[in-house]
């Protein structure tokens, strides 16, 4: 067997629970339960967050398409996608809602056509079933404890007034 | 994406790649860019990435031996951070269509860079705070730059590490003060490491503006908005009245500063030095290629059974 | 609480927080030297959250010694010989390969899941609330290392041979989890701590259960248990890099 760094998922998070989940980057894993896991460690170390997604890179499907159309995976047969838009050049993918298609590309032009409405840059849709999420009722000890760890912000430590201090010292010195 | 064959249209599109790039805005994964673009930002954005990862070695042996628990849990966190900015990083580089294997690869084989800074050894405990303060001080001012850069994932990738990094160089200064001002050992135990680092830190803002050929292209592409220079001069003017005030020497006996320009001006740069160790000659480059090396082949087994697992799991039940 | 009741608690939180020290050391050993990146970043998550639980039991120990003159977390950590530690054994052993490491943690993360709902309803209030805290990390520990653990044991041919290779090392030694103090009676009594007996039936019934389903076989549970007290060579070498630099200047500010 070759060595690979595992497959690539994408990462969702959502900040908050009237927001949506946005992509904030991917990950390398071997499964989905590892995706979900990791992704937590990798992007969750600082608050805030309340649920999280990971999903499989090669399960998506892109509007305007980049590259060689991705097969679907197995027979058409009617299923629920995601649809994840991508509004600006500056914002980040986010998602929004399902709908249940035949195919991928039935999914795809299902997506454009109900976007219509809005400006968008990019739309992604992958089938609903391979999002792995995290439990709500998770959420506490998953992302919880970041909020524990104060050591990871700036303001935990006094530089500016020890140096401020230290800098008035010397300058009475140097009077 | 392939060239166009007619010329014309290939120079209309980078004209108008540069043009968008000239009104700030951002070129994202699947824009069209030129290949040289393309290929520069992904060696760019690799190397960070590598220097990330490297960048672990010389902190992370020093975790065992923090002199309280406060320490401890503060630089463990801190080279988790750094483990975290590499992904981000790889992810950006991934965007362009470089993959994790490739690039892991041409770091192991030596063909690919990453900060040379990491090429120092750290001697003792007071290099950790020095580390901190000095160098992720220098990182912060180059990813500040670089989080303004026109590629949208690596502009977004250094804002997140940016916003994280801060801790890093404040815990590092917050050391490094509280030991220029502990016992005569604690002082001389950081003098000795500012001694060591000083230098090796003015070199990460690279070769000198007359001696950086890419400059002006990074520019044009958005990609570097400040000189090796300027920010060099930037560091220097904020560390040294610190340093000064610390009661720490830095050792550098040209350094003055000068009235005309409001800037501490160092001596010059031993660029031999900088050449001998980007080239391999470094005092610890061997160890920490050694290290990484070793840490891949050691996982091979590991990475190749989740994979295993993970096919047993998706084969469909036999019926 | 009576004093005698006070010291025989800080003993035992004593042990645990010992346990949770060393372990975080051995495990922050592999920053840098993981598999993949992913796990550079989650198993030293693991060992950062350990490091929290020290604290905090380090801390109810103080409390609890206050009158004795008792000594600050960094002291207990940075002072003290190999002889006073109180960890089980199997916390100091070297880190071994990624599939000894994951077993003893996840064997820990199981250990802990069996104590914490005792602790967090101790009588002890203080003890109750760092139960609680422990608890909410505790339950993503064992998540992440009870899914490693299954899929090395599941894996190839090779991460199976060294999973098992791992348990035969450790599966005698975990038991040490649930040997109980000499005082321990007291404390079960005066509702400060969970009863040990009734933990170790049904955490070895769950770890049976789940390591065979697993695929790995269990040794038998021949030889004799050491005791807190009794330590190993290993404990002597981790102590004099763990403690090297705050002796070097014994009463300096970091």
């Amino acid at each position: 067997m070759n060595d690979t760094q595992w497959p690539r998922f994408y990462v969702f998070k959502q900040d908050a629970t009237d927001g949506p989940h946005q992509n904030c980057g991917s990950i390398h894993a071997p499964d989905g339960e590892m995706a979900l896991l990791n992704a937590r460690d990798v992007f969750v170390r600082r608050p805030p967050c309340v649920s999280l997604w990971v999903l499989p890179a090669d399960a998506i499907h892109r509007h305007p398409p980049s590259g060689p159309p991705l097969k679907d995976h197995g027979k058409p047969r009617p299923r629920a996608y995601a649809v994840f838009v991508k509004a600006d050049h500056r914002q980040p993918h986010h998602f929004a809602g399902e709908l249940e298609a035949d195919t991928a590309q039935e999914a795809l032009d299902q997506a454009v056509s109900e976007q219509a409405h809005s400006s968008w840059v990019e739309l992604w849709v992958a089938p609903a079933s391979q999002l792995v999420r995290s439990d709500r009722e998770d959420a506490d000890a998953w992302f919880g404890p970041a909020d524990d760890k104060p050591y990871r912000h700036g303001s935990f430590y006094h530089t500016e007034s020890a140096m401020r201090k230290l800098m008035s010292a010397s300058a009475d010195d140097e009077a | 994406m392939a060239e166009s064959t007619n010329g014309r249209s290939r120079d209309s599109q980078v004209a108008e790649f540069e043009a968008r790039i000239a009104r700030g805005e951002k070129i994202e994964p699947g824009d069209w860019m030129p290949d040289d673009y393309r290929r520069q930002l992904i060696r760019m954005i690799s190397q960070h990435a590598h220097s990330e990862v490297v960048g672990m070695l010389p902190e992370g042996a020093w975790i065992t031996r923090a002199p309280n628990l406060r320490r401890k849990m503060v630089l463990l966190a801190k080279v988790q951070d750094e483990a975290g900015h590499g992904e981000y990083l790889y992810h950006a580089a991934e965007t362009l269509g470089a993959s994790r294997e490739e690039m892991i690869d041409e770091l192991l084989s030596g063909r690919a860079k990453y900060s040379n800074i990491f090429n120092y050894p750290t001697l003792t405990w007071a290099d950790i705070g020095v580390i901190g303060y000095f160098v992720d001080g220098a990182a912060i001012l180059n990813q500040t730059m670089l989080a303004r850069c026109s590629y949208g994932p690596y502009a977004r990738a250094n804002l997140r590490i940016c916003a994280e990094e801060s801790f890093h160089m404040k815990q590092g200064k917050e050391m490094v003060i509280r030991l220029s001002q502990g016992s005569p050992e604690q002082r001389a135990m950081v003098q000795d490491a500012v001694n060591r680092w000083w230098w090796p830190t003015l070199m990460m803002f690279g070769p000198h503006d007359a001696d950086s050929p890419n400059t002006p292209q990074l520019v044009r592409w958005g990609i570097k908005t400040r000189t090796n220079d300027e920010l060099r001069q930037t560091f220097v003017n904020n560390l040294v009245p610190e340093l000064r005030a610390m009661g720490l020497s830095v050792p550098d006996p040209d350094l003055h500063y000068d009235e005309a320009s409001d800037n501490w001006l160092p001596g010059a740069i031993d660029w031999d030095e900088f050449w001998r160790v980007v080239k391999g000659d470094g005092p610890v480059n061997d160890q920490r290629m050694a290290d990484r090396r070793q840490a891949h082949e050691d996982g091979l087994w590991v990475r190749q059974a989740l994979r295993a697992y993970a096919e047993k799991q998706a084969q469909p039940a036999p019926t | 609480m009576k004093p005698e009741v006070g010291q025989q608690l800080a003993a035992f939180l004593l042990g645990r927080a010992d346990d949770e020290l060393i372990l975080a050391h051995r495990n922050s050993e592999w920053t840098g030297h993981a598999p993949i990146l992913e796990e550079d970043i989650a198993f030293t998550n693991l060992a950062l959250d350990e490091m929290g639980h020290a604290q905090l039991l380090y801390g109810l120990f103080a409390q609890l010694t206050e009158q004795d003159g008792g000594q600050t977390p960094d002291q207990l950590i940075y002072f003290r010989e190999a002889p006073a530690f109180r960890n089980v054994q199997m916390a100091e052993l070297p880190k071994g390969d990624w599939a000894y490491s994951m077993l003893r943690q996840y064997l820990f993360d199981s250990v802990e899941a069996a104590w914490l709902p005792g602790l967090q309803a101790s009588a002890y209030r203080p003890l109750a609330e760092a139960a609680a805290k422990i608890a909410a990390e505790e339950r993503y520990h064992l998540r992440h290392t009870q899914a490693w653990v299954r899929r090395l044991a599941g894996g190839t041919e090779e991460s199976h041979r060294r999973m098992q290779a791992a348990l035969d090392r450790q599966w005698l030694l975990a038991q040490q989890w649930f040997q109980r103090l000499p005082d321990e009676d007291g404390l079960v009594a005066a509702g400060l701590i969970p009863d040990a007996g009734d933990l170790a039936a049904a955490w070895s019934q769950t770890q049976m259960a789940f390591l065979e389903g697993c695929g790995l076989t269990l040794p038998a549970l021949d030889g004799r248990l050491p005791t807190r007290q009794e330590h190993t060579e290993h404990l002597v070498d981790l102590l004099s890099e763990l403690q090297q630099v705050a002796r070097a200047h014994p009463g300096a500010e970091w």
